[in-house]
């Protein structure tokens, strides 16, 4: 079988490591639809795994240049000069003054901006990655594969009612004998 | 085997892929249980955020309905320890602190599982509770005995939550049985549910006592920690007192077992204090590896503040060797009667010289004035799988045969 691991944020990328190989060890093609990121050194996946990367983390919604300008570069620059001489504690001072009370809250709304982005991203990148049906089972690993799944995955039950569906894949009763 | 004991166990925590460790004494429980069971079945009820940060759970109801038609369509039952089968049971909760949410949404996701059936097994053991016990409660048959096992350090936080304080004693009413791990967890609910106490009762976790250590430590020399890098573990004061101790005997070292947010605090602060070459920190461990770190270590050290049972504690005297442990609750428990033969309690406190004299003392006499394989044989009476087992057994038998 063709089994397809929907880890969109790819948040327990160890799990991810285990049950994919598990699943190679069984006989399946693996297919693995995630999330780029440094931490996958630390849990790298078997290279039988056709791995297709969102590309997620490169979304981020742009600071418009004016403010970047207006409120950041110039401000923070002009107090940097200034904390080079004898005034360093009260630049240094009224930079993190500035920073938390004049751009933290535009901060936190681009922030905001950005996961909406990526979260739109990511939504196109599966129902586009998925599109093909190059598959007989769906695991869906994670909480964000469900949330993300309702534009897409009803239909897709609907259509094909024989898929397999599960949250994990590991050694099941009838393998292991019991 | 006993042909009648049909058991359900349901909890919110059990070793996973991603989490090996999480939740091990439950699935501990199971292996010493299943073999007297006709059928055990787990079903883990793992929580799953959703949702924006303090947004109810039926915020999307789109999210909602898909996962309800996933669970009654994705169980694959998994094989699991003793020969139990586990179920998985992704429990998607709101991302909010309020436990009563949790406890809610656990309960409704189970009987979404079970397509709004009753668990079929006439004996329920349930772990945590808040959510896996009121789960247990709200979807036992009719007629089916509820039992549950306190294990939380949460115990305080969530008690301060006025629905969740009425859910507990709630839960506390309707369980046929109400067990705790060890004496702090006791005294807390005994206090918080007077009217209840007279329902409460202890139950160990189980821990393997199949594999000692060949011979006992020569000398203390080589300290094993195993504890999560976090504050109540109180790691800082072990380095800090392992290095005044290292001061007077440049041989010692000290492995450290676990991880945590703190961990590259705790790196720095070794590096600091220029016993960088002495400390080896191995990150999270299989619970499978613990027993060979035991017994291939001459000391177990433990400094928490705060335990609710010494599991870590019982764990090291299992592997046969000795201990030096903070009074921080259960451990006093574990110990009680046995503090000298197994080794070595002191108190909680922010000096480390009081950990630096108790090595010191434990130390000097060690081994003609500790009994370990003794302090071993009294632990293995309560806590190993055998025992455990048997009290379980008890527990869901004389309620039976009433």
């Amino acid at each position: 079988m063709t089994v397809v691991f929907v880890a969109p944020k790819s948040v327990w990328r160890q799990a991810l490591a285990t049950e994919t190989r598990a699943a190679l060890d069984a006989g399946h093609r693996v297919r693995l639809l995630a999330e780029e990121g440094p931490s996958w050194d630390e849990t790298p996946l078997d290279e039988r795994v056709e791995v297709q990367w969102s590309g997620a983390t490169a979304v981020v919604a742009p600071e418009p240049a004016l403010v970047a300008v207006v409120l950041n570069r110039i401000p923070l620059g002009v107090l940097r000069r200034v904390g080079r001489g004898p005034l360093r504690r009260p630049a240094d001072a009224a930079a993190a003054w500035w920073r938390r009370t004049v751009l933290g809250p535009s901060t936190r709304r681009r922030k905001a901006r950005t996961r909406a982005l990526r979260d739109a991203h990511r939504r196109a990148f599966l129902a586009a990655a998925l599109a093909d049906g190059d598959f007989d089972w769906i695991v869906l690993h994670e909480p964000q594969a469900v949330e993300l799944g309702v534009d897409w995955l009803p239909a897709l039950l609907d259509a094909r009612p024989g898929l397999v569906t599960t949250f994990s894949f590991e050694p099941r009763t009838e393998d292991a004998g019991a | 085997m006993n042909a009648d004991r049909h058991v359900a166990v349901v909890t919110p925590w059990y070793p996973d892929p991603q989490v090996t460790y999480a939740g091990a004494f439950v699935r501990a429980q199971v292996e010493a249980v299943a073999h007297g069971c006709a059928e055990l079945a787990v079903y883990h009820l793992k929580s799953w955020p959703v949702g924006a940060v303090g947004a109810p759970l039926d915020a999307d109801p789109a999210v909602v309905d898909l996962h309800a038609r996933l669970l009654a369509r994705s169980d694959a039952p998994l094989a699991t320890a003793g020969g139990a089968v586990l179920h998985r049971v992704p429990a998607l909760t709101p991302r909010d602190t309020r436990w009563i949410t949790h406890s809610d949404a656990s309960a409704r996701w189970l009987r979404a599982f079970l397509g709004g059936a009753p668990l079929k097994a006439p004996i329920v053991h349930a772990h945590v509770p808040i959510t896996g016990g009121w789960a247990a409660l709200e979807n036992a048959a009719p007629g089916a005995r509820v039992y549950m096992t306190e294990h939380a350090s949460f115990l305080a936080e969530l008690l301060e939550q006025p629905a969740a304080r009425a859910r507990y004693d709630e839960i506390l009413e309707r369980a046929d049985g109400f067990f705790v791990v060890g004496e702090p967890l006791y005294e807390r609910i005994a206090a918080e549910f007077p009217h209840h106490a007279a329902k409460l009762e202890y139950i160990a976790n189980p821990i393997d006592f199949a594999a000692p250590r060949e011979r006992p430590p020569a000398a203390l020399r080589r300290w094993l920690s195993v504890a999560a890098l976090n504050e109540r573990k109180r790691i800082d004061y072990l380095i800090e007192a392992f290095r005044r101790c290292r001061d007077r005997d440049p041989e010692i070292t000290l492995t450290l077992a676990g991880d945590g947010r703190l961990r590259a605090d705790l790196e720095a602060l070794t590096a600091r204090l220029g016993v960088t070459g002495a400390v080896e920190f191995l990150g999270s461990v299989d619970p499978g590896q613990v027993a060979g770190l035991m017994a291939s270590h001459d000391l177990f050290v433990h400094t928490s503040r705060h335990e609710t049972f010494g599991v870590v504690v019982v764990e090291a005297l299992a592997a046969g060797t000795p201990v030096l442990v903070t009074r921080s609750g259960g451990s006093d428990q574990v110990l009680h009667g046995i503090e000298t033969e197994a080794g070595r309690l002191f108190d909680v406190d922010p000096d480390p010289d009081v950990l630096v004299d108790a090595y010191l003392e434990l130390r000097e006499r060690h081994p003609a004035g500790t009994d370990v394989a003794a302090a071993r044989e009294h632990l293995r009476a309560k806590y190993s799988y055998e025992a455990v087992a048997q009290r379980h057994f008890a527990v869901w038998d004389r309620e039976g045969d009433r």
